[in-house]
């Protein structure tokens, strides 16, 4: 995750002549917080995910006449607490004012997750693969309890499900990954020997 | 000895996702000595830590670029239709100034009223652009529109800065205790063919149209944000808990209790319409704030100030922030309005001679025309129009004949 400071500069290049690229980093830079602001207040995940495109869609249509936007981070969160509220308005127009949205202690230390991944390339690519074959909604369910570190219980209200269906459907999403890579075991061994066969060898050649 | 199922089913302990992440540090030392102690399952424990980690990164990761996936394909989809739609309005367009050279023509034939020089005169009214006169609290002027870009003015702990693209910005430079100071005014003031956009101390984004004055308090009260307004503004305010913002215009006073919204009260006209095009207002007569009416988003509220009389009804929204949006926009108007309409953007008095037509009309015209281009619309509704001779530094006048 970028810092603010950077944002504001990727925000200033936007704005002042359209940049894709630095458009695409604040959105990079949002996407996982806003789902969470999103979530925690109980809404579902799909209206959550509508309500972001709605507002980086209005962002990158408007991009040459933002400029008068001081504060960009309230700009983007305001924005988005609007066309979430706007979507089912008048019951809930009180919570608008809550703007002390806690911020985003974006859940799993991220150099944890750099270290394991970085270590297990193997593993990761084998996982990639096989959570692209679940279902959409219990991938969804996988994001809001692994990555964002949402508690079961909000991720039931949120979806409006019951609490033993998430765990159920996380249960067994994770029981299936692991199956499907325990079966993979050899390959992952053979591809953990090539990997060490290529980085022996990148080491000689760097010697 | 834990069973397989047992372990799996540690996905569901919050304490051990806790040291999973390394988030908590009671939770990994807990961990780390159960490990310890009960080295059986360590393998598979730490084979399932492994996995939940690995998984965390790769759904952020997945569900990231499908959505950035999603976004891309909207915004490459509306490019590829604006490009349609920017051909079928240089078609219309085209079309448009045909029919314009062939009405002129027409017209020219049957009757040579509008002589040379009115068009050539009213071609020179520019329309309006950004001009206004900022009122301190002390009484003094300042024309905003001459100063420079940048330029920062200093009223007690207030910096009020005008930006690069003409809006003032209001910044509290320090938190003072203000409670002890009088209340002290700006006031914002567009003149015909004006129009100003600020931005308050809290945050609030007001836009005023041509001829309209806008009241502020350098300070909002402890309690609420109150301005007041004469002529149309469209407002985004800033929504703070326990300070509601009020809008004061013509005796009627909108209590605001999210966001987007605009005021037509100018004295001239009859009525007082405030549009709603985001969150929720509440408009009450300010003498009697009892007989409230909530406003939803696409509605408006019309307040006759005559007879204290209010009516809520659907509207199009779009149609009451045009202005805004650099267009004048009509439906079923009557000519009236529409050079009323004129007559503040390109600073002329227009005067009809008799009765007019009370034919209304719609449509769109673009804002930045000159008066003449904005004038052929009496063309089209089979109006005459003639220029009054007038004194050379007052606005142009203008008399319809029926």
């Amino acid at each position: 995750m970028i810092q603010r400071q950077n944002m504001n500069e990727d925000w200033a290049t936007f704005v002042s002549d359209g940049n894709e690229q630095s458009f695409y980093k604040i959105y990079t830079h949002y996407c996982h917080y806003l789902n969470f602001i999103g979530l925690k207040r109980s809404f579902p995940g799909d209206k959550v995910k509508d309500a972001i495109s709605d507002v980086f869609f209005y962002i990158w249509e408007q991009r040459t006449k933002l400029d008068h936007i001081n504060t960009p981070h309230n700009y983007i969160v305001t924005s988005f607490l609007r066309a979430l509220y706007k979507t089912n308005r008048a019951d809930n127009h009180e919570s608008l004012d809550e703007f002390d949205v806690a911020e985003f202690g974006l859940s799993p230390s991220l150099e944890e997750l750099h270290i394991e991944q970085q270590k297990n390339a193997g593993l990761q690519a084998l996982l990639k693969k096989y959570m692209t074959q679940l279902a959409p909604k219990q991938r969804d369910l996988l994001y809001q309890k692994f990555y964002l570190d949402l508690s079961y219980q909000e991720i039931a209200q949120a979806n409006n499900i019951s609490i033993n269906t998430v765990y159920n459907t996380t249960y067994k999403a994770v029981e299936k990954l692991k199956r499907q890579i325990g079966k993979d075991e050899i390959l992952l061994i053979s591809l953990a020997v090539l990997l060490g066969l290529l980085l022996f060898f990148s080491k000689l050649h760097g010697s | 000895m834990m069973s397989r199922e047992e372990i799996s089913k540690l996905i569901q302990d919050e304490l051990f996702l806790s040291y999973c992440f390394q988030k908590d540090a009671t939770a990994v030392s807990y961990w780390e000595e159960k490990l310890k102690t009960e080295p059986e399952n360590r393998a598979e424990i730490l084979e399932l830590k492994k996995l939940i980690v690995l998984m965390a990164f790769e759904t952020g990761q997945q569900s990231l670029d499908a959505q950035k996936d999603t976004l891309q394909k909207r915004i490459a989809k509306s490019a590829k239709i604006q490009k349609r739609s920017m051909k079928i309005w240089y078609w219309s367009a085209a079309a448009a100034v045909l029919l314009i050279i062939s009405g002129s023509l027409g017209y020219l034939a049957y009757q040579q009223n509008v002589t040379a020089d009115t068009k050539n005169r009213l071609s020179k009214v520019k329309p309006g652009g950004n001009s206004a006169i900022l009122r301190l609290a002390n009484g003094q002027e300042i024309a905003l529109n001459k100063l420079q870009n940048g330029t920062v003015l200093k009223q007690q702990n207030l910096s009020i800065t005008k930006a690069k693209d003409g809006t003032i910005l209001y910044k509290i430079d320090a938190e003072q205790n203000n409670e002890s100071e009088q209340q002290e005014f700006n006031t914002i003031i567009t003149p015909n063919g004006g129009t100003y956009k600020v931005n308050l101390p809290d945050g609030t984004n007001i836009w005023l149209n041509a001829k309209s004055e806008l009241k502020y308090p350098l300070h909002f009260g402890k309690t609420d944000r109150k301005v007041e307004l004469v002529g149309e503004a469209y407002f985004e305010v800033m929504t703070m808990k326990n300070k509601p913002f009020f809008v004061l215009s013509r005796q009627q006073t909108i209590e605001v209790l999210g966001t987007h919204f605009n005021v037509n009260a100018y004295a001239d006209e009859t009525l007082v319409k405030t549009a709603l095009l985001q969150g929720m207002v509440k408009v009450s007569a300010s003498n009697q704030p009892g007989t409230n009416k909530i406003l939803h988003p696409g509605q408006m509220a019309v307040w006759n100030p005559h007879h204290a009389a209010f009516s809520v009804q659907e509207t199009d929204t779009e149609l009451a922030v045009a202005w805004k949006n650099g267009l004048f926009q009509f439906k079923d108007a009557d000519l009236t309005t529409i050079l009323r309409c004129f007559s503040r953007w390109y600073n002329i008095d227009i005067v009809a001679n008799g009765k007019i037509s009370d034919r209304t009309f719609s449509g769109k015209l673009y804002r930045n025309v000159n008066a003449y281009q904005a004038l052929q619309v009496l063309k089209l509704l089979g109006l005459d129009y003639s220029l009054e001779k007038t004194q050379p530094q007052q606005p142009l006048k203008i008399i319809i004949k029926p």
